[in-house]
């Protein structure tokens, strides 16, 4: 009787308070004034600071900085004189620190600067610098002057497979002192930027982001201004009648970056050179050309002295709207202002035009002699309209975020949250950006005409906004259609801005010169088409092998053809002729080396195997094991230990590992800073940062929707704890201590007291700010610096949080594997283990993620497991730093018989808490002894005791 | 006396395979023509059953020599495994559920488009036979049950206020298979669906007015009493497709539920049998599941044969 009553009481008092609770959240949620935001646009922006100084007078006299003499550094400094031939002082800078320069300026005037420099050897990235003067960014794009390498394709030409393919051409760093200005590469300033710099005396200080650099000289001057068509055409020189030259786009003989190879065309018959079935590098630039910035080079010669015209032999399929436009140099400089920006039809065919105006062709004045054309990736026109579209979306999330600050993502369709009187700017905010995208809307349909259609993500939005700010009481119900407009918007800016062009060859003609004929014939296309359908039956593309077959090992890679074509190089150029084995590599993706094994087909060794699978075979002895080659000890000190634990299995070591992944926590700096919050570096000040957060209706993102998540979370968290997951000699799980217990009972509580989402999409809602504290695998660092320009640099990443133990604070992470595996029935052991020795080496491992870098771009950065290798890699110093930190608390997950069952068995565990809200203890402890029973059994099928006491 | 019988059926005997062989030589054109898919059926069905069969009764890990073990794998199987019993019984779900509904909406669909005109048939039977040829496109149905809060099924929920946070519909066992149901009837109106369009469109006219002189008054008669026992054979061939296909769910679960699904919600036979063959590499187990799946599957199809035989009566 008494403990009902005692029950009653409590559970009374508890439902009066929890409506005391209740109450008291929603009128704190009614109170909530909204933090301000800066918007991008207001940011310290070049347009403002241009316009603060729009009364000052260009410079008339030249400011000379001699980068030896400088005033300031902390970094190592390195000193030259004469270098490279090019007379005088030159100081090479390191890629972390900085450097300052005092400097006297004779008159108060606008300046351009000009930055005199070497890419001196580094990591093949371009270099990236921050500019202060006297201390302060003038304006927000001095955070990012990036001055290009300069590289050529291998002068040993291009060389064939066995099968009579071309290689991908290796590209080779040809550095020669460079003076280039600091310039907006969008092409939005049709001027480099100026600097207002007051008479007397400045300190310039340049801040390493990225690479070395070797200085000579900095320069704030006037830059003199190409003439417009009309005045270039002034000179009088004869229009020359009848000349021909051909410039093969493969050819190009200088580039800004190493990902702009000469690539293989098949689309055309007319595309030079042409082989019917076999790869041949014909074109240049396509996909690899597309970013602002980039640009080659090309030489050719003229007779004599007169105006050319100049044709391009291109493709152009990719974009409708926003046309791909080059800069146009000759001679390293633009010959007139039309030449700042050329745009580029869109067709599905190829096509064929001399640069023109509406039909008129330009002439361009060349002595005669050798000369030089070079072309660069620009928005022109183009990026005015981008930059908008960039600022309203940038306000337009915040504003979103501002809504659901009062609304909660999912708001609820019958309350009235006053939002226009809780927000009084919003509606004004959506009336002006509706005007300003529908505006830039009507702009680029003039300019594209015909291509309406792909204008709809701006319309959609400019209408829905507009339809906002004039009846307000329907955001609430129409805000995740909102969120999702918003989203494809971005998406539309993405692949708008790239500028893809394909170029088969250029012409410098005179104006007789008829232009090529570059259409197949019809009969030409049936035939070629036929040929090729008869000839896929006998190209094998996914062989890559080598010719001599005595000395010769099978591998087997399972990712993609670039990759392949990547590692085949470098096992030509830096494998092969110094073992002197042959390497036939293989696309075998799927999992197919089980089936070989059974059948006696496998290969020598197999690389890019997943974590549990070297033990997996080691069980059932299909794998050699490396730990006893004897050179296996120095070989393994180039890993970390948490990277070969999966591979171990009692004594041995059954892989060498190549890729590791772990988690890192990414943060939005700007939201967490507006609200006046830390980063949190243990578990309960995360949870603190999310309960003001919440109070926002923002969220924080804690992996657990996919199906090895909630292992490697737990393990994550355990091993904080100083707790290990296997016990008793590893043949049991641990997960039944108290310790672990309470650990998933606090993990599952995540989800459920705190109610995190199990799923999202991490890019995505960390993008418009719904979750502006994310733990994810760090390659979403390579997603976000592709997938969302709008947030650049307003987001870092950190180490994940841990728990305070007596020294400090512990965030080991668990981490994963790939790796490389000899098979144990291969003859020819030694020389696969030369191979995988090889492979997983630190040059080869940096030289394998350079390449595949800049055959692929940013976003596929390798995450090596060499550690020297990482390094290598062309991080930001920063970042890298941030990264080497959490990788050095890496521990991985061991792999023992039957473990396969256990991360299964933790996600039902899980799921069945979150599902059917049960227990989280008792469910782990009903899973425990399932997992147990399988892992013993396993033990006894391999008899495992019997076989170690043998040992 | 005893020794003239034997001899005398050895004669026999010899002689009937004398008949045999002469029978051949003179047909053995049409023997040429069977040849081919003779020994590709022989090959990859007829062989590897039995091998499966030979495999249950052995200890293999995949990648060393068999071992001899008698029943231990089929003692297991019914006795110990309890998460056979979970695949067995969704299975079983699956099967009693999708497997008549498909079958009888393949046929009602065929028996209302037959009445279509030729042309809009055509069209119509596109678009809904379209579904099961595209290969993996049941994967869109992965964005309309995505667990996402922006997963159109809980955005449509959570708009209209019929859910109050997003509905883990492939995480959640209480819904993982009622959604692979829903997709798999989608996909249903398959290869059989065709068959009875075919089907019905032999029937000769002829009997339908046969039938209404014997005084048939409604298409309801028509059907029972004309048309489906004229299309006996399709209904046959529809059936045992259409069983093998339920019985043998595996790739959407796979690709829906994860694999192995949470909780094994949408564990079945076959995805049973793959996370003993593929992950646990204990293929006489495996094959100890496949050899009891196919004789569910000779079970079944008698049974329907019965039921067929009925049909019209």
């Amino acid at each position: 009787m008494m403990y009902k009553k005692i029950i009653a009481f409590s559970i009374a008092i508890v439902i009066l308070l929890s409506g005391f609770n209740s109450f008291n959240l929603l009128s704190a949620k009614e109170n909530i004034s909204v933090p301000v935001y800066e918007g991008l646009g207001t940011r310290n922006s070049y347009s403002n600071y241009i316009n603060n100084n729009k009364n000052a007078k260009p410079a008339s006299k030249d400011v000379v900085i001699d980068c030896s003499v400088y005033s300031k550094t902390d970094m190592e400094i390195e000193k030259f004189t004469d270098f490279g031939g090019v007379l005088g002082e030159s100081v090479l800078t390191s890629e972390e620190g900085f450097i300052e320069w005092t400097f006297d300026v004779p008159e108060s005037a606008l300046y351009n600067l000009k930055i005199m420099y070497y890419p001196y050897n580094g990591k093949g990235t371009n270099i990236e610098r921050e500019i202060y003067i006297d201390g302060k960014l003038p304006f927000s794009e001095c955070s990012n002057i990036a001055l290009t390498r300069l590289w050529v394709n291998d002068p040993n030409g291009i060389k064939n497979d066995s099968r009579g393919n071309n290689l991908t051409i290796k590209q080779v760093e040809s550095p020669v002192w460079t003076e280039s200005y600091f310039e907006d590469i969008t092409g939005a300033e049709s001027k480099p930027y100026f600097f207002y710099l007051s008479k007397g005396r400045h300190i310039a200080k340049f801040v390493s982001v990225k690479e070395p650099l070797l200085l000579g000289k900095l320069i704030f001057n006037n830059f003199s201004d190409c003439p417009n068509y009309s005045n270039y055409k002034s000179k009088s020189a004869p229009v020359i009648g009848n000349y021909f030259y051909k410039i093969q786009g493969e050819d190009s003989v200088l580039k800004s970056s190493s990902t702009l190879v000469p690539v293989n065309d098949r689309t055309s018959t007319k595309t030079e050179p042409y082989n019917v079935s076999k790869i041949r590098l014909n074109a240049f630039g396509g996909i690899r050309w597309q970013n602002s910035g980039e640009w080659a080079k090309w030489e050719f010669e003229v007779p004599e002295t007169g105006y050319y015209k100049i044709a391009v032999k291109f493709k152009q399929d990719q974009s409708k709207v926003i046309l791909p436009t080059r800069k146009i140099y000759i001679d390293d400089a633009v010959p007139f202002s039309e030449m700042k920006k050329y745009s580029f039809k869109h067709n599905t065919d190829w096509q064929i035009e001399r640069l023109n105006a509406d039909g008129n062709d330009y002439e361009y004045y060349l002595e005669k002699g050798s000369h030089s054309i070079k072309m660069e990736v620009t928005l022109g026109n183009y990026s005015r309209y981008i930059k908008e579209i960039q600022n309203s979306l940038y306000i337009l999330n915040e504003a979103y975020r501002k809504i659901v600050m009062i609304t909660g993502v999912v708001p609820d369709a019958y309350r009235d949250y006053r939002i226009p009187l809780k927000l009084p700017d919003i509606l004004n905010t959506f009336k002006e950006q509706s005007e300003i995208l529908s505006k830039i809307s009507k702009n680029l349909e003039g300019i594209t005409l015909k291509a309406k259609s792909e204008l709809v993500p701006i319309d959609t939005l400019a209408s829905q906004i507009k339809d906002f700010s004039t009846r307000p009481e329907t955001i609430q119900t129409r805000l995740d259609k909102f969120e999702s407009n918003i989203s494809g918007l971005s998406g539309w800016l993405l692949t708008s801005q790239k500028q893809s062009l394909l170029i088969d060859y250029m012409l410098i003609t005179g104006k007789d010169n008829p232009l090529p004929n570059i259409t197949s014939s019809l009969w030409e296309r049936i035939s070629q088409q036929m040929l090729s359908l008869i000839n896929s039956f006998f190209e094998d593309y996914n062989t890559l092998d080598s010719v001599d077959k005595d000395n010769t090992i099978d591998v087997w890679m399972s990712s993609g053809k670039d990759q392949a074509n990547i590692l085949k190089t470098l096992i030509d150029s830096s494998f092969s002729n110094k073992s002197g084995i042959g390497v036939n590599l293989k696309l075998a993706t799927g999992a197919p080396l089980t089936n070989a094994i059974v059948a006696g087909i496998a290969p020598d060794a197999a690389i890019e195997v997943g974590n549990s699978d070297p033990v997996n075979y080691a069980l059932r002895n299909a794998v050699v094991d490396l730990a006893s080659f004897p050179d296996f000890n120095t070989i393994k000190k180039q890993f970390y230990e948490s990277a070969i634990t999966p591979f171990r299995l009692n004594d041995g070591v059954y892989a060498l590992p190549e890729r590791q992944g772990f988690y890192l926590m990414f943060y939005r700096a700007d939201i967490l800073e507006q609200m006046g919050l830390t980063v949190p570096d243990t578990w309960d000040d995360l949870m603190a940062v999310l309960v003001e957060l919440r109070n926002y209706n923002m969220e924080i993102g804690i992996p657990a929707g996919g199906s090895g998540d909630v292992m490697t979370m737990l393990a994550t968290l355990l091993y904080q704890q100083g707790q290990e997951i296997y016990k008793n000699n590893q043949t049991l799980t641990a997960f039944d201590t108290k310790i672990s217990l309470n650990t998933f009972k606090k993990y599952t509580e995540f989800f459920t007291n705190y109610g995190l989402p199990l799923y999202y999409d991490s890019a995505n809602r960390f993008r418009t700010g719904e979750m502006p504290v994310i733990i994810s695998d760090y390659s979403l660092y390579n997603t976000l610096s592709i997938f969302a320009p709008e947030i650049k640099g307003l987001w870092k990443m950190t180490g994940i949080p841990g728990f305070k133990t007596k020294d400090g604070i512990d965030n080991t992470v668990a981490t994963g594997t790939v790796g490389s595996i000899i098979l144990s029935q291969s003859k020819k052991q030694k020389q696969a283990w030369e191979f995988i020795k090889w492979w997983t080496s630190s040059d080869i491992q940096a030289q394998f993620g350079k390449e595949l870098e800049s055959l692929l771009g940013e976003a596929a950065r390798y995450p090596t497991a060499n550690i020297a290798a990482m390094e290598q890699l062309p991080w930001r110093r920063s970042d890298y730093k941030i990264l080497k930190q959490q990788w050095a608390k890496c521990k991985g997950i061991p792999e023992i018989p039957g473990s396969y069952f256990v991360p299964r068995n933790l996600d039902n565990a899980f799921r069945t808490v979150i599902n059917e809200n049960s227990d989280a203890k008792q469910t782990l402890l009903n899973y425990i002894d399932t997992i147990n029973k399988e892992l013993e059994s396993k033990r006894s099928e391999f008899s495992l005791e019997k076989r170690m006491r043998l040992q | 006396m005893i020794k003239g019988m034997i001899s005398r059926q050895n004669k026999i005997m010899k002689n009937k395979l004398k008949y045999l062989f002469r029978d051949m030589k003179d047909k053995k054109i049409g023997y040429l023509f069977a040849a081919p898919f003779t020994l590709l059926f022989l090959t990859f069905t007829v062989l590897p059953v039995f091998v499966s069969i030979f495999f249950s009764f052995t200890y293999y890990n995949v990648l060393e020599t068999p071992v001899f073990i008698g029943l231990t794998n089929y003692i297991k199987l019914f006795l110990e495994d309890d998460i056979f019993i979970i695949a067995l019984k969704n299975t079983i779900l699956f099967a009693s559920i999708t497997g008549p509904i498909s079958y009888i909406a393949c046929l009602l669909f065929a028996w209302l488009i037959n009445e279509l005109r030729p042309t809009i048939r055509a069209v119509v039977t596109t678009l809904l036979y379209i579904p099961s040829i595209s290969g993996s496109a049941y994967l869109i149905w992965l964005i309309f049950f995505s667990s996402d809060r922006y997963g159109y099924l809980n955005s449509i929920l959570l708009t209209l206020g019929l859910a109050n946070e997003p509905i883990a519909w492939l995480k959640n066992p209480a819904y993982i298979m009622m959604v692979i149901i829903v997709v798999s009837l989608w996909l249903s109106l398959g290869t059989s669906f065709l068959a009875f369009i075919a089907g019905l469109q032999n029937i000769d006219t002829s009997l339908y007015e046969a039938g209404s002189i014997d005084g048939i008054k409604n298409k309801w008669f028509q059907l029972w009493y004309i048309t489906l026992p004229v299309m006996r054979p399709q209904l046959m061939f529809g059936a045992v497709l259409s069983i093998t296909a339920s019985f043998a769910v595996s790739d959407i679960c796979v690709q829906l539920a994860g694999f192995p699904s949470v909780n094994y919600a949408a564990h079945t036979v076959v995805t049973h049998l793959m996370d003993y063959g593929s992950i646990r590499f204990e293929m006489g187990y495996a094959s100890a599941i496949a050899t009891f799946l196919f004789f569910i599957m000779i079970g079944v199809n008698k049974l329907v044969k019965i039921l067929l035989r009925r049909v019209g009566e």
